[in-house]
């Protein structure tokens, strides 16, 4: 081949990687009526639960509606259902990364930043129903002259440690997996503050060959890091309730169930987050029916898992002999929070099946009406382990029906514009795909070119 | 408290001890110990002995005090009436004294309007009218009424000695006063008095609609017998007695008897005239064969002829009606049992004369009649009413109010501003009894002292002293005596047990015990059944009543119930609410917060019913109907209860107060205006019962206020109960037939002994209680005494809406199905169990729970940030958190036990096993040297201090000589919850049912489908 072609090709190839990082940078031109128009409603919402909130450690716990026995509620929900989502960034990010699933370039860097900003939203709710959250710092093992450290044996300081190292885990891949992104974005930021901004964190990256072998080492390391913690998280999480002796929480299937139950959820808001981004900005070119038919096969997957795990919670209640646990899970599907339960049944375990079907698969409409039942269906699966089961425990004296007030939904609703306003803001000042991936993606003519220079 | 009430407290009290007792020196004025007082050490309590006066029962107490304070009350071990127990009503006393809507000081009407009036010019202005109205009025005696309720001792001479030195008259109200009683024993025995009964002598009790477990005229006392009676807790293998309830209703007591026979309201009797017409009484009741009262009553012949064996067979005892059985034929009622027992050979034996219980006055509703009609004629010029609420108690239809009306001069002595008050010109607050002397007579042998504990709390005066000083003013006049020389209420007092207590030393030994009693002086005095009954002729009545000059013969027809008939109409049984008393009682927060123990509702009136009723008419807890009598008509939440009969409704009295401060006020309705003014013909006390209402719903819906979650157990290992036959067996010493090894993660299997090793092997303590239900009346004495002693704070009928009770002890009610039907009623004291392996605490990520080396379950306020797992992971339920800063309104704060803190919100608390009880003996014990160890009984958990029937022990279980060690490795104990392996430190002790034959079947009690 002569130098000519050669250099045709690369000019071809250069011109795709333009458009390429044109296309991505777009994203962080200035925002419009609409991006303003939902960040004034997420800033309101959020407002409210703000409101509500100080309201809360200023009157007592009591203004939600706790109802003893039911002495965990919404918020717990809240908390297991943020860390949920936060757990299919990482497995997309990480786990398929290691196992080369190339479908996951696309949306990786969405679903990441999705686990940061979730594992951020999920890390407020157990300060939220502390009751007396002024002394939060007691659960964490501080020296002090007392010697006083938090009880070890306690699943709630497991807790504590799990989600701070998954939030440093996770924050630090998210940005490792930027530094090239961010420099692509200096290069060709307009303003003196992008550019200021962008260059301080893009860490003095210039493409370099010995940046490349670097960052690409560091970014399999932290990939293999980050990979025990997908399931390492969920189980600690898991364990919240499975420690405990609860009829309904006191199971050995938990981790495991947990585990894919929050990859389930993580990945139905994947997509509930994607379909809207990917109509937003015009990303039709880079996400297309093949990454859906594939995250709808992750979702179908662990839809499978779920469902399981509940025929077998049911089979192992029945099984045991124990009639606490018969109970609980007689109450569960008949009981006074069987609509709860069934919600959660309809919406995790029956209507996924339609996802044996490429056509519901490949379809962008009907794919985020599924993501959004499963991702109501996840909250309320939550709702119905921790609520359900606490309301209907050993003592039949103190049997009770919880329902939430207002605080509650309004701190819920809070916590679901504190996580949209991060995604807003992080679409509008860092690339929501990663760029550098993509390009790598596209046939490597470059490469090819070379090797036949050689020959020749 | 903070640290400054707490010293401004010690300053306050300096002064009032430093000026002993004078009632000038106002708590502003601080002055330093600069000489301490003798009898006050900061942090010692000072005890003082007294009388509680919250119900005519007259039970004896023991009043803590600390810096000046009241804190406390406590039964006086020494009193024969309740033996050192106390009810909650006698428990929540102080909150009457601190209640903050007390009335502060003197106050006149003045245009529509009270204004402040000083006690002297109160005093003067009233004896210049009441002289003014006697020259009006020609001084014609009885222009002048003083309305009191019961009393008795020095307290009623004084009243009666100044109505007759003024012309005036004293008319005797007291709602609950068992005239029907009086009648009957005056008609069968001559005598118009209460006998006492002598339930613990009895092995068979049977009762008509006493309550008297819960407010028949000396529940305390009558527990504490029936237990003695009935409770079988295996350390001993003699077969206990039998209790049989014969009731329109599932009452409290009901449910502890071994049988309920239901029966139709107003027909109860006629079981007993049945059951003596079995024992061979003849005259009348030989009408009534068992068939005949079968078909009236709706009780299977067959069980009537069963008791009435029973009866005969055993040293019985029949016990007459109460207040639920109060219809217009409560006279004849008394009368059939009355000849029960004469029947089966109880007078003289169970039912004696020895120790006649002074109770309440006959006729005090017809007396009230007669003034109503006095006063509608405008006779009445001035009427002064000290210790009654008529306007509250009495029917409206009566018109009582109204004719206060055409009083010219009112006065109220009621130290809170209740119903009645707001119809009177002056309002004159009398103290509390806790601040007030006084004494009290129960009964014949016995008399009580009351004296204050503490300076009055507000600016209040003893009514006493008010009466001496208007008698002072108007002076002796013609036909009156001259005011006596006394110079107060306290020198009368003390003059009046001059023969008693001649010189001080006497008298401070009777203060110190709390009154005398003089059991052996008294002479027993054996019933003699009058003539008429001697010759066996029920119409004792009509003899007795024609000799007393008119009225008709006792007749033995059931009684009528008047009212709406037809579809969706019952028969209204109002029945005296535990707590709550006639209505006295309801501006004690505690007291409205205590669950009823039948329903286990608080702060609410409800209208009790049948599930299956409830079911045909669509009524959920909660719904609101609207119950009409044709007198009156109110609205109030449906609440299903099994102890409802299908053709009767019951509602509780007590509550719907309009006034009375702000805890009583607006809760609930008052179902005494649904009642008409009857009377029964025959003792003129008044009909509680006898209407039938109409039910219509309302479709308001409103939150039941119930405590319990599920009516039964659901066969779990919490309320366990085993066969009188085979616990006897066991408890001589027989094997268990199947023994249940419960062998657990360590192959241990849960006995004291190994319980017992759950605190430091250097610690001579673990402990622990043994809790007998088959004792446990839930009577909720216990929760009352453990919200005083621990601070409990009251929340509130919202809260109580979400459940969020504080009561760190709870009764739960439970129903189970009789194999032969019927059900069993179990009450099961639930409080932390202290388990060796406590399932909250390795859950608490902050430590707060922990495991002391005592082996208590330790809860550590200041280390608590509320994560609340140790509450879902506690199979019990027994943790209570603190979802707001609850409030103690100033003066209720004084009444803070000091040992104890107040928790901050966001904080979990439960029972401590009075932990500042165990250190206080500790610290004492420590004086003694190193190796001393707290001796068994040298203190007690405020629970088990206070249970009327001896339900709680608590002790040490480490000592195998102990009481509770003894009994928790007795046959019959058991741990609730058992394989979860919690190992609790609470045995329990199994409900020992099926005594003596075998029960009928009930149609009317179902528990299917409960929850």
């Amino acid at each position: 081949m002569s130098d000519r072609t050669m250099e045709k090709s690369g000019r071809a190839q250069a011109q795709i990687f333009r458009r390429v990082n044109r296309d991505i940078l777009a994203t962080l031109q200035r925002p419009g009526v609409g991006w303003a128009a939902m960040m004034a409603v997420v800033l309101t919402v959020l407002g409210i639960g703000v409101i509500a909130e100080v309201y809360q450690i200023k009157v007592g716990l009591g203004v939600a509606g706790y109802e003893p026995p039911v002495m965990w509620a919404v918020y717990i929900t809240d908390f297991v259902f943020w860390v949920g989502i936060a757990h299919s960034g990482t497995l997309i990010s990480a786990i398929l990364f290691l196992f080369r699933a190339q479908f996951r370039t696309a949306v990786y860097r969405i679903s990441e930043t999705m686990t940061v900003f979730a594992v951020m939203t999920a890390g407020l709710f157990p300060l939220i129903h502390l009751g007396r959250v002024w002394y939060f710092y007691y659960l964490v093992p501080y020296p002090n002259e007392r010697l006083l450290w938090p009880n070890f044996r306690s699943p709630l300081v497991w807790d504590f440690f799990a989600i701070s190292t998954y939030f440093t885990i996770s924050s630090v891949f998210l940005y490792v997996g930027l530094i090239p992104d961010i420099a692509v974005a200096r290069d060709r930021a307009r303003t003196r503050f992008r550019r200021r901004l962008y260059s301080v964190l893009s860490l003095g990256w210039q493409g370099t060959d010995t940046q490349w072998r670097h960052y690409n080492r560091a970014y399999l390391f932290l990939a293999g890091l980050a990979t025990p913690l997908v399931l390492s998280v969920h189980s600690v999480v898991s364990w919240d309730f499975a420690m405990a002796i609860v009829p309904g929480w006191h199971s050995t299937i938990f981790a495991p169930y947990f585990v894919a139950g929050a990859i389930f959820s993580g990945v139905a808001m994947v997509i509930t987050l994607v379909v809207p981004l990917r109509r937003a900005f015009g990303l039709q070119d880079y996400i297309d029916e093949y990454h859906l038919d594939r995250l709808a096969k992750l979702l179908l997957l662990t839809s499978s898992i779920v469902f399981y795990a509940y025929l077998v919670e049911f089979w192992t209640a029945w099984y045991s002999g124990s009639d606490y646990e018969r109970a609980v899970f007689w109450d569960r599907a008949f009981g006074q929070y069987a609509w709860a339960a069934w919600i959660m049944y309809s919406c995790n375990c029956i209507i996924p099946l339609a996802l044996w079907f490429r056509r519901v698969r490949t379809s962008w409409f009907w794919m985020f009406i599924i993501s959004i039942f499963v991702n109501l269906g996840m909250w309320f699966e939550r709702f119905v382990i921790i609520i359900q089961s606490l309301a209907h425990e050993f003592e039949p004296f103190q049997w009770d029906y919880y329902t939430p007030t207002w605080v509650e939904m309004a701190i819920t609703a809070g916590s679901f514009a504190w996580f949209l306003m991060w995604f807003l803001l992080f679409i509008k000042f860092l690339p929501s795909m990663a760029i550098a991936e993509l390009k790598e993606l596209l046939p490597p003519k470059l490469k090819r070119a070379k090797e036949e220079v050689e020959k020749a | 408290m903070e640290r400054r009430d707490f010293l401004k407290l010690i300053g306050i009290t300096g002064a009032g001890a430093a000026t002993a007792c004078d009632a000038k020196v106002g708590p502003q004025s601080l002055i330093p110990y600069m000489v301490p007082p003798e009898d006050i050490t900061p942090g010692i309590p000072t005890w003082y002995a007294s009388t509680c006066r919250e119900c005519p029962a007259g039970c004896g107490t023991h009043v803590k005090t600390r810096e000046g304070r009241v804190i406390k009350l406590e039964g006086n071990p020494d009193s024969p009436v309740n033996r050192g127990k106390l009810c909650a009503r006698g428990q929540a006393a102080h909150q009457n004294l601190y209640d903050p809507d007390r009335l502060k000081g003197p106050k006149r009407l003045q245009d529509g309007d009270y204004v402040d009036a000083p006690w002297e010019e109160a005093a003067a202005a009233i004896a210049a009218e009441i002289g003014r109205l006697r020259t009006q009025s020609g001084g014609e005696p009885g222009a002048v009424v003083l309305l009191t309720g019961l009393q008795t001792g020095t307290r009623e001479r004084l009243y009666d000695e100044w109505a007759q030195a003024l012309g005036a008259r004293r008319v005797v109200y007291e709602p609950f006063a068992y005239e029907a009683l009086l009648e009957a024993n005056r008609r069968v025995f001559g005598e118009a008095a209460l006998p006492a009964y002598d339930i613990e002598g009895a092995e068979f009790v049977i009762s008509f609609g006493a309550e008297f477990l819960e407010t028949w005229i000396s529940p305390v006392r009558y527990a504490g017998q029936w237990a003695r009676m009935h409770a079988f807790r295996g350390d001993e293998a003699v077969e206990k007695g039998i209790f049989v309830a014969v009731e329109p209703r599932l009452s409290m007591t009901a449910s502890n008897a071994d049988e309920w026979v239901s029966v139709k309201p107003g027909t109860e009797y006629l079981v007993a005239l049945a059951m003596a017409n079995v024992l061979g009484a003849g005259g009348e009741a030989s009408e009534w064969t068992p068939q005949r009262a079968g078909e009236a009553t709706g009780v299977d012949p067959a069980t009537i002829e069963r008791l009435a064996r029973l009866f005969a067979d055993k040293r019985s005892v029949a016990l007459p009606g109460g207040i639920s059985t109060s219809h217009p034929k409560a006279t004849a009622a008394a009368v059939a049992v009355n000849l029960l027992n004469r029947a089966g050979g109880a007078f003289g034996d169970t039912v004696t004369l020895s120790a006649p219980v002074t109770g309440p006055v006959a006729g005090s509703y017809r007396a009230i009649v007669d003034l109503v009609s006095e006063m509608q004629t405008g006779t009445i010029q001035a009427l002064l009413i000290a210790d009654a609420n008529p306007v509250y108690s009495l029917p409206p239809a009566l018109g009582f109010a109204e004719a206060l009306r055409q009083v010219r001069l009112r006065v109220s002595f009621s130290s809170v501003f209740d119903e009645t008050s707001a119809w009177c010109h002056w309002l004159l607050p009398d103290h509390t009894p806790l601040e007030s002397w006084g004494d009290w007579v129960p009964q014949q042998d016995v008399i009580g002292i009351q004296q204050p504990a503490m300076r009055p709390v507000f600016n209040t005066r003893a009514t006493p002293d008010v009466l001496l000083d208007v008698w002072r003013a108007i002076g002796g006049g013609e036909e009156g005596a001259a005011a006596p020389e006394e110079a107060t209420w306290y020198d009368y007092l003390r003059a009046a047990w001059s023969d008693r207590a001649p010189d001080e030393r006497a008298w401070a030994a009777v203060l110190k015990a709390g009154g005398i009693w003089e059991a052996a002086a008294v002479t027993p005095s054996y019933l003699q059944p009058t003539d008429a009954a001697t010759a066996g002729r029920a119409g004792a009545g009509a003899a007795a009543t024609a000799e007393a000059g008119g009225g008709e013969a006792a007749d033995f027809s059931p009684a009528e119930f008047e009212g709406p008939s037809g579809e969706g109409t019952f028969a209204l049984v109002v029945y005296p609410q535990l707590a709550l008393y006639d209505g006295r009682t309801a501006n004690r927060p505690w007291l409205q917060e205590l669950p009823d123990p039948a329903t286990t509702v608080a702060w609410q009136t409800w209208v009790e019913l049948h599930p299956e009723t409830a079911d045909e008419l669509g009524l959920v807890n909660g719904d609101v109907v609207s119950v009409d009598s044709g007198h009156g008509s109110v609205e109030a939440p449906v609440i299903r209860y099994y102890g409802a009969r299908r053709d009767t409704v019951a509602m509780p009295l007590g509550r719907g107060h309009d006034r009375m401060g702000r805890f009583a006020a607006g809760r609930g309705v008052n179902p005494i205006a649904l009642l008409p003014p009857t009377a029964d013909a025959d003792s003129g006390g008044f009909a509680w019962q006898g209407v039938r209402v109409q039910l219509t719903k309302t479709g308001a819906k409103v939150e039941p206020l119930t405590f319990q979650g599920s009516d039964s157990d659901h066969g779990r290992d919490l309320a366990e109960a085993i066969p009188m036959a085979e616990a006897l067996r066991l408890a001589s010493g027989g094997a268990e037939e199947h023994v249940e090894e419960h062998v657990v993660g360590e192959d241990i299997p849960l006995t004291v002994e190994r319980v017992a090793r759950d605190s430091d092997s250097e610690s001579p303590y673990r402990w622990g209680m043994a809790i007998s239900v088959d004792a446990c009346i839930g009577c909720n004495a216990c929760v009352a005494a453990c919200s005083a002693e621990n601070n409990l704070p009251f929340v509130g009928p919202e809260r109580v809406a979400r459940s969020r009770f504080m009561n760190w002890i709870r009764i739960e009610r439970y129903f189970e199905e009789k194999p032969g039907g019927g059900v069993e009623t179990h009450h099961l004291p639930m409080l932390c169990q202290h388990c060796g392996a406590a399932p909250c605490e390795p859950v608490c990520p902050v430590y707060a729970t922990y495991h002391n080396p005592d082996g208590l379950n330790v809860q550590v306020y200041n280390r608590c940030v509320g994560t609340r797992y140790c509450s879902n992971n506690c199979p019990y339920k027994v943790r209570y958190f603190n979802w707001f800063q609850y409030e103690w309104p100033e003066p209720l704060n004084w009444g803070l036990n000091p040992d104890v803190t107040a928790r901050e919100k966001g904080v979990m608390e439960k029972c401590t096993y009075c932990v500042q009880r165990i250190n206080a003996a500790k610290i004492v014990v420590k004086d003694q040297g190193p190796d001393a160890v707290i001796p068994e009984g040298m203190f007690q958990t405020a629970c088990q201090q206070t249970c009327p029937t001896d339900a709680i022990v608590f002790g040490n279980l480490k000592d195998p000589a102990s009481r509770v060690a003894r009994l928790a490795g007795g046959p019959l104990a058991y741990s609730a919850l058992e394989h979860l392996n919690t190992r609790p430190a609470n045995f329990y002790l199994k409900h020992v049912t099926d005594r003596g034959g075998a029960p009928t079947a009930e149609p009317a009690a179902q528990t299917t489908g409960a929850h």
